[in-house]
C-alpha cells in the first residue's frame, strides 16, 4: 500500500522534464533557423556589394585603357610631325628676307591643330560623364542583379569626390576650368627648335635686316601626364595614380524573423549583422565594398621638373627621345581589383598629408556611415 | 518521446548543414567570378561569359582580367551538397552575375 502511494507521487516528473527539454530544443531550432536566414541574407548582400563595386571599377578600367590608347595616338602624331618637318616638305619655298621660316611655322601650326583635335578627344574621354558615370551605372546594374532573393533589399553606388566637405578624400580635379575629370592630367609641352638658315633661303638680292638667328623655337603642346597643379614650381609634386574609387553599398531590412535575436526589426542597436539606421527607427543590414582600377598608366608617371615645365631637351631637331620615354610609360593594362577591408578601414581617418597618401581609408570612412558596421560578419 | 528528441536534433543538424552549404556556395560563386578557378577545385564551380568568344579571365598577370574595350558581362555558378542524413541531402546552387555594358 505504501509502495503504491509512493509510485503515484513520483509519476509525472519525467513528462515535465521532457516538456522543458523539448521546449528548449524548439527554441534552439527557431534560433538556428533565424540565424540561418540572416546569415544567408548577409552573404547575398555582401556578394552583391562586392560585385557591384567590382563591375564599376572594371568599367572605369576600360575607360582608363581607352585614355592610354588616345594618349599614345597623340605621341604618334607628335612623332609624325617631327619626322615630316625634318624632311622639309617646303623645300622650294623661300623666306623673303624674313628671319623666320613662314612655311615651317605654318606647318607646325597645322601639326598643332591636328594634335589639339586628338587632345580634345582625350579630354572628352576623361570627363566624369563619359567615365565615372557609366562606371556607376554598370555597378548599379550588377548590384541590383545580385540582390534578388534578399528581402526588402535596396542598394546604391557611391563614387569618389562629389562633396567638398569630405575630409581627406582624394579630390578629383579637372583640366583648368573644364568639368571634373577622373584624374589630374596635365599637358606636356615641347620646345621644338628648328634651324632657320637650313629651312629658309632668302631671295636673290635680299639683305635681311638684323641678325638672322641660327634657329627658332616653336612650342608644341603634346601628350598628357599625371600630376598636380604645377603653376608654382615650389609646389611640384610627383604624379599620382588615378583617384577613382568605386564604393558600393547594399542595404536591406529583413522582414521575417522567427525570434528577435541579434537583429531587431524594431530596435536600434544594430545587432550582430547590421548597423543602426541613421534615422534611429529600424535596424538595417548593410554590406559595403570598395574596388579600384589598377595596373596601368595613362601618362608618364613621373617627369623631371624641367620636363614638366616643357623644357624637354631637344635640338636642333626634335630628337624624339622624350616621346619614346613618354610612350613607354603609357601602360594600357588597367584591371579592376577589390580593395581588402584593411585597405579602407574606418578605424582611423587620416588627415592632411596622410590622407593624400592613403585616400581610400579616408574616403570610405567619410563616405559610408556603415563602414564600421559592415565589418560585422564580413565574408 | 525519444524519437521526438531525435527528430528535433536531426533537424537542427540538417539546418546547420544547409546554412553551411549555402554559405559555401555563395562564397565559391563569388570567388569564381573574381578569380576564375585559380583557387578552387575544378568542378565545384563554373563561370560563363555572355559573349561565348570571350574568356572571362586572363591570369597572365594576376587573376584579375584586363579591362579591354567592349562587353565584359559574365556569370558564375557554384554548387554545394549537404551530407546525406535521416532527412536527406540537398543541392544548393548559387548564380552571380557581373554586367558591364
Amino acid at each position: 500500500m505504501r509502495g503504491l502511494l509512493h509510485r503515484r507521487q513520483r509519476s509525472g516528473q519525467a513528462a515535465v522534464l521532457i516538456a522543458l527539454v523539448l521546449f528548449s530544443l524548439i527554441v534552439f531550432l527557431a534560433l538556428a533557423t533565424n540565424m540561418g536566414i540572416l546569415v544567408n541574407d548577409k552573404i547575398r548582400m555582401q556578394n552583391a556589394a562586392d560585385l557591384g563595386a567590382y563591375a564599376g571599377a572594371y568599367k572605369e578600367a576600360q575607360q582608363l585603357n581607352a585614355l592610354v590608347a588616345k594618349n599614345r595616338e597623340i605621341v604618334d602624331m607628335v612623332d609624325s610631325c617631327r619626322d615630316a618637318i625634318t624632311s622639309r616638305p617646303w623645300d622650294n619655298d623661300d623666306c623673303d628676307c624674313e628671319a623666320r621660316s613662314d612655311a615651317a611655322e605654318l606647318y607646325l601650326q597645322n601639326c598643332q591643330a591636328s594634335i589639339d583635335d586628338k587632345a580634345q578627344e582625350f579630354v572628352g574621354l576623361a570627363q566624369w560623364s563619359a567615365s565615372v558615370a557609366p562606371a556607376v551605372a554598370a555597378g548599379n546594374v550588377t548590384l541590383n542583379t545580385n540582390m534578388a532573393g534578399t528581402l526588402a533589399a535596396g542598394g546604391q553606388i557611391h563614387t569618389g569626390t562629389d562633396s567638398a566637405s569630405r575630409n581627406g578624400a582624394y579630390r578629383v580635379q579637372g583640366l583648368g576650368s573644364t568639368p571634373a575629370s577622373i584624374a589630374n592630367y596635365r599637358r606636356a609641352v615641347s620646345n621644338f627648335n628648328y634651324p632657320v638658315l637650313l629651312y629658309c633661303r632668302t631671295a636673290v638680292g635680299c639683305v635681311p635686316s638684323g641678325v638672322v638667328p641660327s634657329e627658332e623655337t616653336y612650342t608644341l603642346q603634346t601628350w598628357y601626364y599625371k600630376g598636380q597643379d604645377l603653376s608654382s614650381p615650389s609646389q611640384y609634386r610627383p604624379s599620382q595614380e588615378p583617384d577613382v574609387w568605386i564604393l558600393a553599398e547594399a542595404r536591406g531590412t529583413p522582414v521575417n524573423t522567427f525570434l528577435d535575436i541579434a537583429f531587431s526589426s524594431s530596435g536600434t542597436d544594430g545587432g550582430y549583422f547590421g548597423a543602426s539606421s541613421y534615422s534611429g527607427s529600424t535596424d538595417e543590414m548593410v554590406a559595403v565594398a570598395v574596388a579600384k582600377p589598377y595596373g596601368g598608366s595613362v601618362g608618364p608617371s613621373s617627369l623631371s621638373r624641367d620636363d614638366a615645365f616643357g623644357n624637354i631637351p631637344n635640338g636642333p631637331y626634335f630628337d624624339g627621345t622624350s616621346s619614346q620615354t613618354a610612350i613607354g610609360s603609357m601602360i594600357p593594362e588597367y584591371r579592376a581589383r577589390m580593395a581588402g577591408f584593411g585597405e579602407w578601414s574606418s578605424s582611423s581617418v587620416p588627415t592632411g598629408r596622410a590622407a593624400a597618401l592613403n585616400p581610400r581609408d579616408a574616403y570610405a570612412a567619410s563616405t559610408s556611415p556603415y563602414a564600421s558596421a559592415a565589418a560585422k560578419l564580413r565574408h | 518521446m525519444v524519437f521526438g528528441l531525435m527528430v528535433v536534433l536531426m533537424s537542427m543538424v540538417h539546418l546547420w548543414q544547409v546554412t553551411w552549404g549555402a554559405q559555401n556556395a555563395n562564397i565559391r560563386a563569388r570567388e569564381v567570378l573574381l578569380h576564375g578557378d585559380a583557387y578552387l577545385d575544378p568542378g565545384r564551380a563554373a563561370y560563363t561569359s555572355f559573349n561565348d568568344a570571350e574568356i572571362p579571365f586572363d591570369i597572365s598577370a594576376g587573376t584579375y582580367k584586363k579591362a579591354t574595350p567592349g562587353s565584359a558581362a559574365f556569370r558564375a555558378s557554384a554548387q554545394d551538397q549537404t551530407k546525406d542524413d535521416i532527412i536527406g541531402s540537398q543541392i544548393l546552387e548559387v548564380t552571380l552575375e557581373i554586367r558591364v555594358p
